[in-house]
């Protein structure tokens, strides 16, 4: 147990490629640490970025971790079991007639997680590996109805024998998602009884329970992965635990979820599913933190980094959530913070199709071999290679000067493959490529927002990762946006792990509960309550010190016919008839802003389907991003570095103002075109553009209108 | 046909069309001295092309409130240029769109003069004849997109709308003997006039819908999406001008097309036939139609002939722009599925010859409201088949081929009164649980859905039992439902059901064909994937099993009596019957025998397959523990080869043994199995690739030298019903051609006894050096 006394919280973000810790103490100063990823264990890692940290704080990681409340830890663990099927074997249990229903996958086995160029062509699409082998799955006579009344009762005698099977062939896991369990949980449970009859420790995961959600295919999936994910997860954590706690740390580990709240790592394998998502979370919490400070209520966060361009939106101040999440091409019902990849990373491959066009991606160079200037024995040309030709980087400085970049290799790549073959000279086969990768990543923002029903043009761009901040000054013009802001202050190099150290407790309890409205408002209200009921005990369970307990409602409707669902908040406490009509107006009004106007369709009816609480407990302590020193004035001649030619246009090279980032101070205003080199990263600022460092040292471009 | 009728047919032909527009409407065309596209601004431009296609998409899904659009993704996009020449068809249903450039077209000959096209007007039909859809419930919205006063481009909205009125709702007539008894089909009329819906015209068309609310949500979807599209468009004009987007644009196709033709040069030149049937043509008859295709090649160009085909009958018919559609439906996915899909320019290698007063060039008055899934599915079928064969004959090329998918979408709508007395407009929507055919190098895809609609789905159970008061008894992939072959088609979904806390009896209109002639064919000696059933088990009382604790899960369990319904049907069923439902599945490729015994322990394994169907079909023995069995599995595939010789009237002397993996061709390979060797200067054989023995002594007389095996519908197994004669007049049967001296199958076919197989005609050419490179 953590004391209110410890001063430390320590957020810890596991990169594929490096580890993230960023540590805040009682008056909010942070400080940060990085350290190379240790795959597949990840311990020596996280540990050593603590350990960096530390050093920045002039301590020891022993000094650090035994005064540290929480350590909130944002891990890959999860979803790199799934994507590389190193999984615990799992037998599956569900009602008879209905076990094909994983192989089915409701008829989108061939296009569903394809990338669009992909799903035009017949000769060469396929279905994913099943989620378990058909020998793994086990079908049990039951049977309830959409009532939940139950139809055919439970064979137990059958199911003693088909749990024994599962068991015999190795099962390390059980999964049960029988149909209507949402309904009726009560096979579901005796079947889990019948299984600790046999074996009183196989862990056992139940659809009502994990995904208490209408709709089986997807439910058999997020019960399968989860009963797969909670022995990994275990078995990742408890070293990890012993670990720190070796080293003096009393406090509570905390594992982020994809909803951008954590949960206790001892609570965390039960609904190991819920972590999958968390890779992506750390970033948005951050600039959902850096946001509040700075006063931005709509932001698109853009992510590009190596190998993908992640992007998320924030709305009034707020993540926008999704209630169920692709991963490897199956489902998983997790509510989740929305970042979506849409596109190709600094990596990307450039390349000419066998109809002598241009192409970008999406295949990727990734980090190895890495674009041609690397030296690491990547030739194809990648968008990082243009940016080299074109003048974008200096060889000597890229990534802070920890990676030399070889202009030679870069022109090369980019000479035989593309400026050959399309009779172009080197500059401008790399301008075209940066071009490309520009307004293709502008096609694919937009095609978020619409698809969000937003539009891209009130919101401020946020742009991150290695790659992101190149490109931002181009697409966020392309978009319109209102300005595009980088982050450069002290969160800048671990964006990620500030996140994480900024995150609530969060924990969403649901039920699906298909009614055609009117519905009765005390049965609405009944279901309120349990689930608060249910969301507040386990956040409770979680023991860590919490400054305020929130509970919130929400539930998803439809309109009849359709399955298009809208996650409504409810903020009537309790239901009364007005409140469920307002609830169903609500509904109507947020459809029209999501979908357009006259979208609504309130004369087909309107369905409610799941009901939801959450519940979110907001951490003692909280990082305050320290403001930079301010500038003289707006003249940052001072941290001009040098000029140089630099293509950016079709006009051709010009010569262009180089800043050095660490000499740039608060209110420094700069005139593009320009470049601002940074540790972590390059800014281009645009050919007549304008931009300004802010009190918390970010980078603002300010858009057109 | 009526007279003055003729005026309303659409036509891709628009030398003349320029010259009969009126001086005002001007069209945007590059100047001649427009600067070169660059490579950057073309792959801009290409990309926000396809990115549009999906933003209206994305508009017109959040708009529309029906399930048809929603969850079927049945309607498409299209992006054609000033004249309607298509650039970019998006993702969604192939066969809407395909017609979008006769619309164009037709409403730029008609209506330019008046009431006219101008900035901001949008034009409304569902007139199949005109273009656009394949039948009346396909409503197409037009905009044309102005730029600096000339006409720039056009973009189209096509999509299924729930219901557009006539005799029975949701427009399919099952009784219909013409397009009168059907919804009336409108020509172009102007919806939108300066941006502005056009009150009167709305009100026109949702007064003849029985959902006018669903009606109006689709129409203004369409509306939306189109306005999206003209908004991305005019930024992109803006930032990179008109001239360099429309020379883009022009090389989208032209660049899809150069690439498609090369892959065509690929291939050697030659005509490949097919027959594709369908049983019966509306309620009470019990006739058998084919839709008959002669597709040649010559050097880089297709054609596709449907001439032969049989004379426009009941409500199956599709007027030529389905026909056009049912090619592209098959030519996209299959030979232009790594291309861009810059339809104008892919068509321009494709041309489509139809006679009017066929099956499948329709005249007006014939009836058309089942088109895409009787006459234009049948076509796709059709030109799959010979597209297959073609792709066959050449080793770079057959990695394309496919075996026949799923040639209908079944419809079974359900009407009743639940419990309480609440009536329900349901049905069973589990069409898209249908099989995709085998690839030359893989087994079809199981549940893979329809080739025209490369995105849909089925709801969950759970969902269909919300909305229609029955009880699952099973939802499954149906075990020996792929046509068997070296590789096996997908396999199809099966369902049945049960009426569930019903008020009475459940009302059914059914209409899915495929029941006594299966549309899924196999190629190159691959058996045919399962056919449609509806059967209902009357009687079967499956209350009493529920209490009794018992979920039957077989046909055999069910009890009762079976009534299998007809192709077309109106009737009944209770509280105590259950309804069984399967669907085609896709065919295989290649004799079963030639499957890898592994492959086929596999199938038993995960349930494709069932023991008896792996030992009877497929020759393979498997044992307890899923392992095949090599030495028994070697027996049995000996026995039934010495029961082909027998079957075919071949004396059981000295026969060949056969290689699993053919000999490298020689000559000019016909397929997998086949090829064809030269005599001496000028004359040929047909050679037995697997034996290398001669089959034929000339092509054209291929199937009267192959030996012939004819059974019983029933012997292709049990995919196949045996009791065709329930459903059509016509005699059916599993004819089989094979090498009369290794016995390997090279056409496997449930067919009329009348049907007449057609070899190919080929040049022997010399085999060149790639051919005899690649197929080592």
């Amino acid at each position: 147990m953590g004391g209110a006394t410890q001063p430390y919280l320590l957020g810890v973000d596991v990169g594929g490629t490096f580890t993230d810790a960023f540590l805040i103490d009682e008056s909010g100063t942070a400080l940060s640490g990085k350290a190379p990823s240790t795959p597949p264990e990840f311990r020596e890692g996280i540990m050593a970025a603590i350990a960096e940290v530390a050093g920045a704080a002039g301590l020891s990681i022993g000094e650090v971790l035994s005064q540290t409340e929480a350590i909130c830890h944002g891990t890959t663990a999860t979803l790199n079991a799934l994507i590389t099927r190193s999984v615990a074997s799992v037998g599956f249990l569900t009602t008879s007639g209905h076990a094909d229903a994983l192989a089915i996958m409701i008829a989108e086995g061939p296009h569903i997680g394809v990338a669009p160029e992909e799903l035009q062509d017949i000769s060469r699409a396929t279905k994913p590996e099943p989620l378990v082998p058909r020998q793994s799955i086990r079908e049990v006579i039951e049977r309830v109805d959409s009532d939940g009344d139950i139809v055919v009762a439970l064979d137990e005698e059958a199911t003693r024998g088909a749990i024994r099977e599962l068991l015999d062939d190795g099962a390390e896991a059980l999964a049960v998602s029988l149909l209507w369990s949402f309904r009726n949980p009560d096979h579901e449970k005796r079947v889990r009884e019948l299984v600790h009859e046999i074996d009183p420790e196989i862990k056992v995961s139940l659809s009502s329970e994990v995904s208490p959600r209408l709709g089986e295919y997807a439910r058999n999936c997020t019960t399968i992965m989860n009963a797969q994910l909670g022995p990994t997860l275990r078995r990742y954590l408890a070293p990890l635990e012993e670990d720190l706690r070796g080293q003096g740390f009393e406090g509570q580990l905390l594992v982020m979820q994809g909803s951008g709240g954590a949960v206790t790592a001892a609570e965390a394998p039960e609904r190991a599913i819920d972590t999958v998502g968390s890779v992506l979370t750390g970033g948005i919490i951050g600039c959902t933190r850096m946001a509040a400070q700075l006063g931005h209520e709509h932001v698109l966060a853009t992510d590009i980094g190596g190998t993908t361009c992640l992007v998320g939106f924030m709305r009034d101040g707020k993540p926008l959530f999704e209630h169920q999440y692709l991963v490897n091409r199956y489902y998983a019902n997790t509510q989740t913070v929305r970042v979506h990849a849409i596109g190709s990373g600094g990596g990307a491959i450039a390349w000419v199709d066998d109809g002598g066009n241009l192409r970008v991606g999406p295949r990727s160079a990734g980090a190895r071999p890495g674009p041609a200037a690397f030296g690491l024995g990547g030739a194809e040309p990648t968008n990082t290679d243009a940016n080299v030709v074109l003048g974008l980087y200096h060889p000597d400085r890229f990534l802070g000067g920890r990676l030399p970049l070889d202009v030679d290799a870069a022109q090369t790549a980019i000479r035989t493959h593309i400026a050959e073959p399309l009779g172009l000279t080197v500059e401008d086969a790399a301008l075209a490529i940066f071009q490309v990768q520009s307004e293709q990543t502008a096609d694919m923002i937009r095609k978020e927002a619409l698809g969000s029903g937003h539009d891209p043009r009130e919101f401020t761009v946020y742009a991150f990762g290695g790659s992101g901040p190149v490109y931002c000054h181009a697409y966020g013009k392309a978009l319109g946006a209102k300005e595009i802001l980088v982050p450069l202050g002290a969160a800048a190099s671990a964006f990620s792990a500030y996140g994480l150290s900024a995150s609530d407790l969060r924990v969403v309890a649901e039920l699906s509960d298909p009614y055609i409205a009117p519905v009765d408002p005390e049965l609405i209200e009944a279901r309120f309550k349990e689930l608060e009921a249910q969301a507040v005990a386990r956040l409770n369970r979680q023991q860590i010190e919490l400054a305020s307990l929130h509970v919130s409602r929400e539930v998803d409707i439809r309109y009849v016919r359709q399955t298009h669902e809208v996650a409504v908040p409810v903020l009537e406490n309790p239901i009364d008839a007005d409140a469920h009509d307002v609830i169903l107006e609500r509904f109507d009004r947020l459809y029209e802003e999501l979908n357009g106007e006259g979208s609504g369709a309130p004369e087909a009816g309107h369905q409610f389907v799941t009901f939801r609480a959450m519940a979110v407990g907001e951490t003692a302590k909280k990082p305050i991003l320290p403001e930079v020193e301010a500038g003289d004035g707006p003249d940052a001649s001072a941290a001009l570095r040098e000029t140089r030619d630099v293509t950016l246009t079709d006009v051709g090279p010009v010569s262009t103002d180089i800043y050095d980032y660490s000499r740039l101070r608060a209110g420094h205003e700069i005139s593009g075109p320009a470049i601002i080199e940074a540790e972590t990263t390059t800014v281009v600022v645009g050919s007549g553009q304008h931009g300004y460092i802010d009190r918390l040292g970010n980078l603002i471009i300010e858009g057109d209108g | 046909m009526i007279p003055g009728s003729s005026r309303f047919v659409g036509t891709s032909v628009d030398a003349d069309l320029a010259e009969s527009l009126p001086a005002t409407l001007e069209l945007h065309t590059p100047a001649a001295d427009a600067p070169d596209l660059d490579p950057a601004t073309y792959e801009i431009v290409r990309h926000r092309m396809w990115s549009m296609a999906d933003d209206m998409a994305t508009v017109l899904k959040h708009m529309s409130g029906s399930p048809v659009v929603t969850e079927a993704n049945d309607f498409n996009f299209v992006i054609g240029d000033e004249v309607g020449e298509t650039v970019q068809i998006g993702q969604f249903n192939l066969m809407l769109g395909v017609s979008a450039d006769l619309a164009v077209k037709w409403t730029m000959r008609h209506r330019s003069h008046d009431p006219g096209i101008d900035p901001g007007d949008m034009y409304f039909t569902n007139d199949p004849w005109v273009g656009g859809g394949l039948h009346q419930n396909d409503v197409s919205v037009m905009q044309p997109i102005f730029w600096e006063g000339k006409l720039f481009c056009w973009t189209t909205v096509v999509l299924h709308a729930l219901d557009i009125g006539g005799i029975d709702a949701g427009g399919f007539t099952v009784s219909a003997k013409d397009v009168f008894a059907e919804p009336p089909p409108m020509p172009p009329i102007k919806y939108v006039k300066a941006g502005h819906i056009q009150p009167d015209v709305e009100d026109l068309l949702l007064r003849a819908s029985r959902v006018p609310g669903f009606l109006a949500l689709d129409l203004h979807g369409a509306y939306s999406s189109n306005l999206t599209a003209r908004k991305q468009m005019e930024t992109m004009l803006e930032a990179y001008g008109a001239d360099a987007v429309k020379l883009a644009m022009r090389q989208m196709t032209s660049d899809a097309e150069r690439r498609l033709r090369d892959r065509l040069r690929q291939v050697p030149d030659g005509t490949w036939s097919a027959t594709q049937y369908m049983d019966s043509s509306g309620t009470g008859d019990r006739g058998v139609y084919a839709v008959r295709v002669k597709m040649s090649k010559v050097d880089d160009q297709l054609k596709f002939d449907f001439t032969e085909s049989d004379p426009q009958t009941g409500m199956i018919n599709c007027t030529a722009s389905g026909a056009r559609g049912g090619v592209a439906a098959g030519l996209l996915p299959m030979m232009a599925g790594d291309l861009p899909w810059a339809l104008g320019g892919l068509m321009r290698c494709a041309e489509v010859i139809t006679k009017p007063g066929t099956i499948v060039d329709a005249t007006f008055p014939g009836a058309i409201s089942k088109a895409p899934i009787a006459a234009g599915m049948t076509a796709t079928n059709a030109a799959v088949e010979t597209m297959s064969k073609m792709l066959d004959s050449s080793v770079e090329q057959r990695q394309h081929l496919l075996a026949g998918s799923a040639g209908t979408s079944p419809i079974t709508n359900l009407i009743g009164s639940r419990a309480d007395g609440t009536p329900f407009f349901g049905g069973l929507w589990e069409g898209p649980t249908v099989g995709i055919g085998a690839r030359s190098h893989a087994d079809g895809l199981g549940a893979g859905g329809w080739l025209c609609i490369p995105q849909g789905r089925v709801a969950d159970v759970e969902a269909a039992e919300l909305f229609t008061p029955t009880l699952y008894l099973w939802r499954r992939l149906e075990p020996d439902s792929g046509g068997p072959g070296a590789f096996r088609g997908g396999r199809a979904g099966s369902c049945c059901i049960v009426p569930h806390k019903v008020g009475g009896p459940i009302f059914f209109v059914i209409s899915s064909s495929g029941k006594a002639i299966p549309q899924s064919p196999g190629l190159a000696g691959g058996y045919p994937g399962s056919e449609q059933r509806d059967i209902i088990y009357r009687g079967a009382d499956l209350q009493a099993a529920f209490k009794r604790g018992e979920m039957p899960l077989s046909v055999e369990h069910l009890g009762g009596t079976a009534d299998p319904i007809a192709v077309h049907a109106l009737g009944a069923f209770n509280h105590d019957d259950a309804l069984l439902w399967i669907t085609q599945a896709g065919g295989g490729y290649l004799d079963p025998l030639l499957r890898d015994p592994e492959r086929v322990a596999a199938d038993v394994k995960s349930g494709a397959v069932t023991v008896e169907s792996a030992r009877d079909i497929y020759g393979v023995v498997v044992g307890d523990h899923w392992e095949a069995d090599i030495d028994a599995t070697e027996a049995v595939r000996d026995s039934i080869r010495a029961a082909r010789a027998e079957a075919a009237g071949l004396d059981g002397e000295s026969r060949a043994t056969i290689s699993l993996e053919p000999q490298d061709s020689a000559g000019q390979r016909l397929d997998e199995n086949l090829e064809l060797l030269a005599n001496g200067s000028d004359s040929s054989h047909v050679s037995c690739r697997r034996c290398g023995n001669e089959v034929a002594g000339r092509l054209g007389e291929l199937y009267d030298a192959l030996a012939t095996i004819e059974g019983a519908p029933g012997d292709a197994g049990p995919q196949i019903f045996p009791n065709p004669e329930l459903f059509v007049d016509e005699k059916i049967v599993f004819r089989r051609f094979l090498c009369p001296s290794c016995l390997t199958l090279v056409t496997s076919e449930v067919v009329p006894e009348a049907h007449v197989d057609v070899a190919p005609s080929l040049e022997l050419v010399e085999a060149s050096e790639s051919q005899s490179e690649a197929g080592v």
